[in-house]
């Protein structure tokens, strides 16, 4: 068998891995059904007075308005958290419970990008994504490697003993988007300017300022 | 003369949005009897495939084929000739997913 020629094809839908199966987690509980090329991901920090020689993810109490990175629960190395190139990371459920209150940091390729929850003192709090946050909002395609760390903050007034654990989805992934433009708009001098649908880190033509924007061209729906 | 079955194994990966022809030729002088073709669940209807032999598109006469989740048979009378091109175009319109595509064509026939 030889291969004569390969072309390029119009794109007619999105369908699934093969014999991949669409499973219903949610018909008794809420639970969670990984993809063919998807991994489960976990990372996590304990703060607590409690000794844990063999656990290396619970450490001493977190001090009054300081910042620790969570840690890879897998390997028990603290955070940023390197997503290789060709993959995406995609924060599903977060758990926080503590004795201040508390937020946790999102920092990507070390730029602060958001905040996966603000939360009391006293309270567990359970966070499901319906839209997951992640790289993939600006690399849906893995086109390179980046940087991803979780941080506590403790913005109490005493130590904070708790933290939590958040679990992300690492995804195999690799098809180029399609070519559809859109018009973006600096930050800092509201020049506009016309770019692919796909970009989201923009150097605006006129003041030479760096905007980072999301990019939603390859999202496929929620779990 | 005895007669001969020789059955030729199309398979391939096709990666999204990826058109391909594969081909090979005949071993024989006979005819085209058969041709299964297996779509993975997944493909949704999306990876199309057409299959000729020289120039003479013959399964389906016409367009394409593309289904999910099968693999059909189809019976066929088509005389081809030793060292007759035979020809599996398949083109993936599937924006997320490679599938991988297996097509066997049956001849009955002569050296």
């Amino acid at each position: 068998m030889t291969i004569e020629r390969t072309f390029p094809v119009e794109v007619g839908g999105i369908g699934y891995p093969d014999y991949s199966r669409e499973i219903s987690s949610g018909i008794e509980r809420a639970g969670l059904y990984l993809k063919y090329g998807q991994n489960l991901k976990a990372f996590i920090k304990m703060f607590s007075t409690i000794a844990s020689p063999f656990v290396p993810h619970v450490v001493p109490p977190l001090g009054i308005g300081a910042t620790a990175p969570y840690m890879d629960a897998e390997t028990g190395l603290d955070m940023p958290y390197t997503v290789p190139e060709g993959y995406t990371l995609s924060i599903i459920v977060a758990t926080t419970k503590g004795t201040q209150n508390r937020n946790l940091q999102v920092y990507e390729d070390g730029q602060f990008n958001a905040y996966v929850y603000i939360a009391q003192a006293g309270v567990w709090d359970i966070f499901n994504f319906v839209v997951p946050t992640g790289t993939w909002l600006r690399d849906p395609t893995g086109a390179s490697s980046h940087t991803f760390e979780l941080r506590q903050e403790n913005l109490g007034g005493a130590v904070m003993e708790g933290g939590g654990v958040v679990y992300a989805i690492l995804e195999e992934v690799g098809t180029k988007p399609l070519p559809v433009v859109k018009t973006v708009k600096c930050k800092a001098c509201g020049h506009e300017q016309v770019v692919p649908l796909s970009t989201s880190s923009v150097i605006c033509a006129s003041c030479g300022k760096l905007n980072i924007y999301y990019n939603l061209s390859k999202f496929k729906g929620t779990a | 003369m005895e007669k001969e079955i020789h059955l030729i194994n199309f398979r391939q990966n096709v990666l999204p949005l990826q058109g391909i022809i594969l081909s090979q030729q005949a071993l024989l002088d006979g005819y085209i009897k058969e041709v299964k073709i297996h779509w993975p669940s997944g493909c949704n209807a999306l990876v199309s495939v057409r299959i000729s032999h020289n120039v003479k598109q013959f399964c389906p006469h016409e367009g394409f084929l593309a289904l999910n989740d099968v693999t059909p048979t189809y019976p066929f009378n088509e005389r081809v000739e030793h060292n007759e091109n035979i020809r599996v175009e398949i083109r993936n319109g599937d924006g997320g997913n490679a599938h991988n595509i297996t097509t066997t064509v049956v001849i009955e026939g002569e050296r």
